[in-house]
């Protein structure tokens, strides 16, 4: 194969919204093309309809000339393009070479394991990604997962392979070696599309960067174009950094957890950290180190099996959610959807859910609904929800605006300490801004922030220091500008 | 009764009743496993009881009675099927549906085929002795002299385990049972191997109901009586393999068999609780105390492609 064309490509999910508005693209073997743009920006629809997955409602895709039909992912396949999807697709409880050879058995209906088993390994050695084929998937790390999903699309005769946001799940030296894959296999003959929306990423992997905007191809720029103008494409306008400010004098401790271990998977073991009044302690890691169990231990919904939790200097005896909540720690939930908002709810009760009694909205067991909505269109008017009116229901709100309600209904509580779990994720770059904004905020009024993050460029950007969770234990602490050591703590290596 | 005597029934009956655990159970197995929760073994065996039944009584044969033993309780499969895969219906309700619905229409079926005519006689299946083996003293006669339907049932539970763990369409079964969507992505028919699985599950339960009504050759109502739902909880407690319904199957069944046997004793211990005891078992080993059992990991969730 030569190229892979797409043209004209459309696609429209109900209601609203036009994921690919009438794309064109060519991808070319032997290099490396990235695909830059923000959430929603139309990049996963555009790849998961040139491989099979999403049927376009209109446009053509040609390979060396020849139109394709793609009904299916098998289809795909058949013409040599796979995609590592950014949720893989493996069976957990089937072994590495079950999962590599589903639906590629070959001959025969009885499986033989062992030959099965040898033949994976021979090819993942050949290819140069290593993997156990007789492990079970559920006993991998993540890094090791997506070298089997690699290992699949090529076992299976990928020659434009997908990786959509490989680097999401990875520590710093897991990418490192992902790009090195990826350079080999370009070098190789294979045409490699790499979704980001990372630019430093891109502007190191790729040899030619399409930028997509609202469904549509904005740009195309060469790698080493600045980052400014790649991030300016990307989001169609300037965009200014939220910046730091000096360090705020550092004030009482507001946050203490000694030797505190949870249950989880992984849960806590003996985690102490100290939180002081004026900063924001970043919480870095790869996804899956234990972030679920400390965000929901310091909210009080997880409890600790041994340590102990302090907040503003005395220790909790009894630790629950409204205890907690009293004492001044709010938090922004990394499950926005599940524990961050009641979605079917209006804005004005998702506003005003918490603190409906201490501010007075409730009277002998009723609502003052005049004066509960009257708030809320302030915090709405304060904040930059964008909504039709506090009556609507917040399911209804973009993913930002639906942060944005639930950080302006925690900060409204005034709290001294806010614990705020990838309270980007999913978010564009105006939207992250202004959460950024909001953070930044607090911490120049003298409050506390916890920042748990995965986005290690997040972390370091508005962090005064940076404890490193690996496998549910603090694997060390560092500097917002020691990137490299906490990459290394990341990994679990000792730095 | 002498204690050899005592031990000889003791087994046979063990293996009687542990029969349409391990038909059900089985076909519990092959639906789950592929994704489909299925609640509506209960219903199936029913179905399958009263089909032999019917058609027995029509064609004085037992094979005429296997045939639309098997062949009602694989339609009622097929509806199942169709609710739970096709139309995406909660799986729970869906089987429910099918319960209630194989104990009216079968409760209907007879009233109005049978119910002025009064009662046909049916071909039943007598015990087969295997030669030889039925000899060896105490537990020849009451492991080898069984009905073939017995024989088949146990027999069943290797070849299933074979199938499933061990062939290219039992991996197809458990990826599409752990995660469809994986499943899709690799050209298996999601939809099409759920089918089959749930129609597999109305086969077994179809020669597990035509086992039941073979026991005492008379159709009557609900006459099942919670059967289903005992292989329901083997395949929990067996971990949703099928040596593990084999051997929850074995221990409801002697439980079951003990307690007939106290009973017939005349001894007066509680034996009602020995009856709970598949239920009690099972919601121990849901639990987590003894070891681990676990569900594959899309059992009873619709997919829905996108």
């Amino acid at each position: 194969m030569r190229e892979l064309q797409l043209i004209d490509i459309d696609k429209r999910f109900p209601p609203n919204v036009q994921a690919c508005a009438g794309v064109s693209l060519t991808i070319r073997a032997g290099e490396v093309l990235a695909l830059l743009g923000e959430n929603g920006a139309g990049k996963t629809t555009l790849m998961r309809i040139a491989s099979g997955v999403t049927r376009p409602d209109r446009g053509l895709i040609l390979r060396d000339g020849e139109p394709l039909t793609l009904g299916s992912p098998r289809d795909a396949i058949g013409h040599g393009i796979g995609m590592v999807h950014q949720h893989f697709m493996l069976i957990p409880r089937l072994s590495v070479a079950e999962n590599v050879v589903l639906g590629f058995e070959g001959e025969g209906r009885v499986l033989d394991r062992v030959r099965l088993s040898r033949e994976v390994e021979h090819f993942s050695e050949k290819v140069g990604l290593r993997v156990d084929a007789r492990r079970r998937v559920d006993e991998l790390a993540v890094g090791e997962q997506q070298r089997v999903e690699i290992v699949r699309a090529l076992y299976r005769g990928a020659e434009v392979l997908i990786l959509d946001e490989p680097t999401a799940v990875l520590t710093p030296t897991e990418t490192d070696g992902l790009f090195r894959v990826v350079r080999e296999m370009a070098a190789a003959g294979k045409a490699v599309v790499f979704i980001s929306h990372k630019l430093h990423e891109v502007s190191q992997i790729a040899d030619r960067v399409v930028i997509l905007r609202n469904g549509e191809v904005v740009a195309e720029r060469p790698p080493t174009t600045p980052l400014g103008e790649l991030a300016a494409l990307m989001v169609g306008r300037p965009v200014e950094v939220p910046s730091r400010s000096e360090a705020v004098a550092r004030g009482q401790v507001a946050l203490e957890l000694s030797g505190a271990s949870s249950s989880g998977a992984p849960g806590l073991s003996e985690v102490s950290m100290v939180v002081g009044e004026g900063e924001i302690v970043g919480i870095a890691g790869v996804d899956g180190n234990g972030q679920v169990a400390l965000e929901e231990v310091l909210a009080g919904v997880r409890p600790l099996s041994s340590g102990t939790l302090a907040l503003g200097g005395s220790r909790l005896e009894r630790v629950s959610p409204e205890a907690i909540r009293r004492l001044g720690l709010v938090r922004i939930p990394s499950e926005r959807h599940r524990d961050g908002v009641v979605a079917p709810a209006s804005v004005w009760e998702n506003l005003l859910l918490f603190d409906l009694h201490r501010l007075g909205f409730a009277r002998h067991g009723a609502l003052r609904v005049r004066a509960a909505r009257r708030r809320a269109e302030q915090l709405v008017a304060q904040y930059g929800i964008r909504c039709g009116s506090v009556d609507q229901s917040v399911g209804e709100l973009s993913g930002g605006n639906q942060q944005k309600v639930v950080i302006a209904r925690e900060l409204a509580a005034e709290p001294s300490v806010v614990v705020a779990a990838q309270p980007t994720r999913g978010l564009d770059v105006g939207a992250t801004a202004g959460v950024h904004e909001s953070l930044l905020d607090h911490r120049a009024r003298g409050g506390a922030v916890v920042l748990i993050s995965a986005d290690l460029d997040e972390i370091c950007q508005l962090s005064d220091r940076v404890y490193v969770l690996y496998e549910g234990r603090v694997t060390g602490t560092a500097g917002p500008d020691e990137r490299e050591r906490i990459g290394r703590l990341m990994a679990g290596v000792a730095a | 009764m002498s204690a050899e005597a005592v031990v000889t029934s003791g087994i046979a009956t063990t293996l009687e009743l542990s029969t349409p655990i391990v038909f059900g159970g089985l076909g519990g197995v092959l639906s789950e496993r592929s994704g489909v929760l299925n609640i509506a073994l209960e219903g199936m065996l029913l179905i399958g009881a009263f089909g032999y039944f019917a058609g027995a009584a029509a064609t004085g044969s037992v094979f005429g009675g296997l045939a639309v033993a098997v062949a009602s309780a694989t339609a009622s499969a097929l509806l199942l099927a169709w609710l739970a895969v096709h139309a995406g219906a909660d799986q729970v309700i869906a089987g429910m549906a099918v319960n209630l619905l194989a104990s009216g229409l079968t409760d209907f079926l007879y009233q109005a085929i049978y119910g002025f005519a009064g009662t046909p006689p049916v071909p039943g299946m007598g015990a087969v002795g295997i030669p030889l083996l039925d000899r060896i003293p105490v537990v020849g006669a009451s492991l080898f002299e069984q009905s073939l339907l017995t024989y088949v049932a146990f027999l069943a539970v290797p070849a299933v385990s074979f199938w499933l763990f061990r062939t290219r369409a039992g991996l197809h079964v458990l990826a599409v049972g752990e995660r469809p969507e994986a499943a899709d992505a690799a050209g298996l028919g999601v939809f099409k191997i759920r089918y089959l699985a749930v129609l597999a599950s109305g086969v077994a339960c179809g020669l597990g109901g035509a086992f039941i009504l073979t026991q005492v050759n008379s159709f009557s109502s609900d006459m099942t009586a919670g059967v289903g739902y005992i292989a329901l909880a083997a395949v929990i407690f067996g971990n949703w393999r099928p040596r593990g319904v084999l051997v929850a199957a074995l221990l409801f069944g002697a439980f079951e068999a003990l307690q007939s046997i106290l009973q017939s004793l005349g001894l007066s211990v509680p034996y009602d609780l020995f009856l709970a005891v598949p239920y009690l078992v099972t919601i121990v080993a849901v639990s987590g105390f003894v070891g681990r059992v676990r569900a594959p990991q899309a059992d009873g969730i619709p997919y829905v492609r996108n």
